[in-house]
């Protein structure tokens, strides 16, 4: 009974912000894949059409490129996190 | 202060995430089914411009089907799934996307996929209800002669590709007794008859929420039910019968939850489901009320009844619970209630049935069945026979050992035998509760602190429900979405010749020209140098845009070329 009070009041923090947001629903533009009208078909019909330039500029290259990035935001967030949570334990120290 | 309020934000909003993992995924249900069978196709590459052949190479699509869910029997239909990839020119294989469904004589029918094409996997299922006559086609057809054709025709692309379902492929299973479809599945309503039992003497007991569903299956077989409720309950009454301080249920009891639970019958039954999620919820923590009462005493020639409590039969997210009637020692018969002795309301929960052909043993027995609401009879249960029967503290069965001394403080003669039993029995009873102490002590403590079993997980998957449901929730499904499509773009490469010129002979243009042509000549020797630099320039940029964004995650501004101070 104890810990599921504790466990209540940990996890009841979190959906009590998670409720504080208002109800959204995406445009179709970040819809997955590559369809039409999405962020994926433009970035699509894009690469389809400078294909012709590729023996000048690299650009079967550029997803590896955007994944180095994509990672390491990744990476920087998580750390982030990691700091922001390691930050609320003082590990006996005081104020 | 601002700086600390984000910080809070954002770990209410990813420790969990960090705890429990994302994505979460939901319970998968197996179904009757055949291998998957694969099929290729390419097309024509035209773009169908009037004189223009852009050779950008031809996309190529792969499918995959199977059956689904088939049952001989031909009262029910099946369905089909399909998996679909194409390379690219999305923006070509959305047009006009039909699935034929062929087969002998008149079984033939078409279907309209009415879907989107990504380049990533896409998958359709479909059956009688969206093909509307698909079901009358399939009974008395075979199977194996069915061929499904996937057919694109736009102005510029045409592309056809066919799957034999029964060519050379294992056919369905069949279903050998039982379908869902003469399976009849209740209203799903919420009882308050879940109970746990609690430490003390008298025992007392805390009355949870579950769902409850009856199904009627018409023969033997094994059922595997897989349900699936929300916590998007109404708000739900009071125990008509309960006249003790009962805490009144309130929406949002019943958490979110899913499960799945087999069960074997030997002919027609009914089967009982509860379900539920957690009774943590909603106020009813710690709400104890007294064993309730239940004034009928049934054959008044028996000796009566004590009272009726509410004994929880076996754990987990499906236990089947049932109304337990303590009798006084050696009783035996039947015993029956009157009046409401659950309430019930509401709904929005799922069931679904899926048959296993042919399965046998894994039986896990059929629950005792309650009639709800109103009244009914029950046999009563011996302690060999009940499951989860309380200890021995709850039964009372004090007044009948009490009236076996025979003693009475009008009669002197009785108060020697009679007098020397009572108090044998006192100190016998008194013993009893002495030697069980230190066992309830510990039940006590590690019930204040053991949290029940799957209540962390029961939270765990209310709070992702809530996750996924949130707009954070979308917002971050949705950049991980893109992310990812980014990183999967299938970029074609072109050739050396670079954009074609049609010809155009009103504008003196007779034959196709490359002004970008870089095979030979000062252009191919201007692309080996370019080609290369930009290849150098994109991986350093890309190398020191991530050295800078996780330096920043660790309080560092890195930059080249910055004065000292500024980096």
């Amino acid at each position: 009974m104890v810990a599921e009070v504790l466990i209540d009041l940990l996890l009841g923090i979190p959906a009590w912000v998670l409720s504080l947001f208002p109800p959204m629903e995406l445009p179709e533009f970040f819809a997955p894949g590559t369809g039409e009208g999405t962020i994926g078909g433009y970035l699509a019909t894009v690469s389809e059409n400078m294909g012709s330039l590729s023996n000048f500029v690299p650009l079967d290259l550029v997803p590896g490129a955007l994944a180095i990035v994509g990672t390491s935001l990744a990476a920087a967030v998580t750390i982030i996190v990691v700091r922001i949570v390691a930050s609320f334990s003082t590990l006996g120290g005081g104020m | 202060m601002m700086r600390r309020t984000a910080h809070a934000v954002v770990v209410a909003l990813l420790l969990p995430a960090l705890l429990f993992g994302l994505p979460w995924v939901g319970t998968a249900v197996a179904a009757t089914s055949t291998t998957w069978i694969t099929a290729h196709q390419t097309g024509d590459n035209s773009l169908g411009l009037p004189g223009v052949d852009f050779d950008i190479g031809g996309p190529s699509c792969e499918f995959q089907a199977r059956w689904m869910g088939i049952d001989t029997i031909g009262d029910v239909s099946g369905s089909i799934e399909v998996l679909g990839s194409c390379s690219y020119l999305y923006s070509v294989i959305t047009r006009d996307a039909t699935l034929h469904l062929t087969g002998p004589s008149d079984c033939e029918r078409v279907v309209d996929i009415n879907t989107t094409k990504t380049s990533d996997w896409w998958s359709i299922g479909f059956d009688s209800d969206i093909a509307g006559t698909l079901s009358p086609a399939l009974t008395g057809c075979a199977i194996d002669a069915y061929s499904l054709v996937f057919h694109q025709a736009g102005p510029d692309l045409e592309l056809t590709g066919t799957i034999g379902l029964g060519d050379g492929n294992p056919a369905p299973l069949p279903v050998t007794s039982g379908n869902c479809g003469a399976m009849t599945i209740g209203a799903v309503e919420v009882y308050y008859q879940h109970a746990s039992w609690t430490a003390g003497s008298p025992a007392t007991y805390k009355v949870k929420p579950m769902l409850h569903v009856r199904v009627t299956v018409p023969t033997a077989s094994t059922w595997t039910f897989s349900g699936a409720w929300s916590a998007a309950l109404p708000t739900a009454t009071t125990p008509t019968t309960y006249s003790d301080s009962l805490v009144n249920p309130v929406a949002g009891d019943v958490l979110a939850g899913s499960g799945t639970r087999s069960v074997t019958t030997t002919g027609a039954a009914t089967i009982d489901l509860y379900a539920r999620g957690s009774g943590g919820a909603g106020g009813l923590t710690g709400s104890v009320v007294s064993p309730a009462s239940v004034t009928s005493v049934g054959d008044p020639d028996l000796p009566p009844l004590l009272n009726g409590s509410y004994v929880k039969a076996t754990s987990g997210n499906f236990g089947s619970s049932f109304l337990r009637i303590s009798a006084t020692s050696g009783a035996t018969g039947a015993g029956s209630w009157t009046g409401n002795v659950f309430t019930s309301s509401g709904s929005g929960a799922t069931l679904s049935c899926v048959i296993h052909p042919g399965a046998t043993g894994g039986s896990d027995g059929v629950p005792q069945n309650i009639t709800p609401g109103g009244a009914g009879t029950i046999g009563v249960p011996s302690a060999d026979e009940t499951p989860g029967t309380p200890p021995a503290a709850e039964t009372p069965a004090d007044a009948a050992t009490e009236g076996d001394c025979d003693f009475s403080f009008t009669d002197p003669a009785s108060w020697a035998s009679g007098g020397i039993c009572a108090l044998v029995g006192l100190v016998q009873r008194l013993i009893a509760a002495v030697k069980g102490l230190p066992g309830q002590i510990v039940a006590g403590i590690a019930g204040l602190f053991v949290p029940s079993d799957g209540y962390l997980s029961d939270r765990a998957d209310a709070l992702n429900t809530e996750w996924q449901a949130s707009s954070p929730g979308a917002v971050m499904d949705a950049g991980a979405t893109t992310i990812s499509t980014v990183a999967a773009l299938d970029i074609p490469a072109g050739d050396c010749h670079g954009v074609a010129f049609p010809q155009i002979p009103e504008l003196g243009l007779t034959e196709t020209t490359y002004p970008l042509d870089s095979c030979t000549g000062p252009l191919h020797t201007f692309a080996a140098f370019v080609r290369p630099f930009l290849t150098l320039m994109l991986y350093l940029g890309a190398v020191l845009a991530s050295v800078r964004i996780v330096g920043a995650s660790f309080g560092l501004n890195l930059t080249i070329g910055a004065k000292g101070g500024e980096g």
